[in-house]
């Protein structure tokens, strides 16, 4: 039985393959012409080729391979597990910040925020008593009335040397959490210190509302260290008492004066003075 | 490449990405899934692959993804013939030679088959092919050539059997 050998095999494969110059091509398609068995091996060879035009196979869920720009939410991208570890650093780190704010605070700022609820605190009535006497004015204490709606303000036990100081994030957070005036430091541990608070006053964003006034034209307000001053903030539903002197400043805020009382225990307040 | 270009992609190739697919594997879920991974791997590296080559990158992602099922499926004896009596949707009826080479092809080895439907199919060089399987252009010449003369041979045997 006649075969074909394996060099004419691959010399039909190269003629279905193009890969044969065009004398090539001429030489081997004389031969299939004249060798039936060869035409036959050429043109089942030849079937052995798919049809590159075949569209009996087509994918139909191209749907959901396009992309969109749409924008995803965020809560979509993120895990649920992602989420809540988010969610527990935040409640965390809230409950650190408050253990290391209760343990920096005095006992004497503390105390009545915890008590201020239902009862008037017996601290908070002893310090405003005791203020009070030492302004020595009851007509000007009636200017301090405190709002029924804002927690107690403690004051400082100003007998004690200790320095007080105030964060500066703190007391911003207690110009931002007022009404329309100086939330006092019933949050605060700190007080500002004499060097900072101008400063202070002017960076914070309240600066917006405010418009901080010297009772000296062209010049800045000094704050020196004295301990026995402390200033009180009237038309306020708190006032703060501070180791501050001098305060000559003036906060007004959408047209409303906010006065800032500086008085002395050592001295007769400097009171009714609005600056 | 850019979004638009991706769409456009999607259009151009995902028919022919899933012909070889299912060709391969005669099955249309998994000629389904390697279509899915292998747009989802080019969207991930959009901007790494050139667009004049994604087909490329496609055909090749998809050739890889298919060697690692078929070698999964060696490995717990998956294979054939239980493989090949599933049934593949989208096809239509065949008849005559059609058919008889459909049923050829299917009994080439995998590489074979493969190299027969991208050369034949997406008319690839064999240059084209020798990036999306690994092998050198002689390599794909001589598996092409050993593949044709088997297909040859099955087809020379059916037709005399039909």
């Amino acid at each position: 039985m006649k075969t074909i050998d394996e060099q004419t095999q691959m010399q039909l494969f190269d003629l279905l393959e193009n890969n044969l110059t065009e004398e090539e091509a001429l030489q081997i398609l004389k031969k299939i012409d004249n060798d039936p068995l060869l035409n036959k091996e050429y043109h089942l060879l030849k079937a052995t080729y798919l049809n590159p035009n075949d569209s009996s196979v087509v994918f139909e869920d191209k749907a959901s391979l396009y992309r969109s720009a749409r924008v995803i939410p965020l809560y979509r991208k993120l895990n649920f597990r992602y989420a809540a570890a988010i969610a527990l650093l935040l409640a965390t780190g809230s409950i650190l910040w408050r253990i290391s704010s209760g343990t920096n605070t005095p006992s004497h700022l503390t105390n009545p925020v915890v008590s201020h609820s239902n009862s008037q605190p017996a601290l908070e009535n002893h310090n405003q008593n005791k203020i009070n006497d030492k302004v020595g004015d009851s007509t000007n204490t009636k200017s301090f009335a405190f709002p029924k709606t804002t927690k107690k303000a403690p004051l400082p036990d100003l007998t004690n040397d200790d320095e007080i100081h105030q964060s500066p994030k703190a007391f911003n957070r207690a110009l931002s959490d007022s009404n329309n005036v100086l939330v006092a430091s019933a949050e605060l541990n700190q007080l500002p210190s004499r060097r900072t608070l101008p400063n202070l006053i002017k960076d914070t964003s309240i600066l917006q509302d405010y418009e901080l006034v010297f009772d000296t034209p062209g010049k800045p307000a000094t704050i020196t260290k004295r301990r026995s001053l402390g200033y009180r903030l009237l038309n306020s539903s708190r006032y703060m008492l501070a180791n501050l002197s001098l305060p000559d400043i003036e906060l007004k805020k959408n047209g409303n004066k906010l006065k800032i009382e500086v008085f002395t225990y050592d001295k007769n307040p400097i009171a009714n003075q609005e600056y | 490449m850019n979004q638009e270009q991706y769409n456009h992609c999607v259009d151009s190739y995902s028919d022919g990405l899933f012909r070889f697919a299912l060709k391969n594997l005669k099955n249309t879920d998994d000629a389904k899934e390697i279509v899915q991974s292998s747009f989802e791997k080019l969207w991930i590296r959009r901007k790494e692959v050139d667009f004049e080559r994604v087909k490329s990158y496609l055909f090749k992602t998809a050739y890889h993804a298919m060697v690692d099922m078929w070698r999964a499926a060696e490995r717990t004896g998956e294979l054939t013939p239980d493989m090949e009596n599933r049934s593949v949707t989208q096809q239509k009826e065949y008849t005559g030679l059609k058919q008889v080479l459909e049923k050829a092809l299917n009994q080439l080895p995998d590489l074979q088959k493969s190299l027969v439907l991208l050369r034949d199919y997406e008319g690839y060089s064999y240059q084209e092919i020798g990036e999306v399987t690994g092998l050198n252009e002689s390599q794909v010449k001589v598996y092409l050539f050993r593949a044709r003369q088997t297909l040859k041979t099955i087809i020379g045997s059916l037709e005399a059997v039909i």
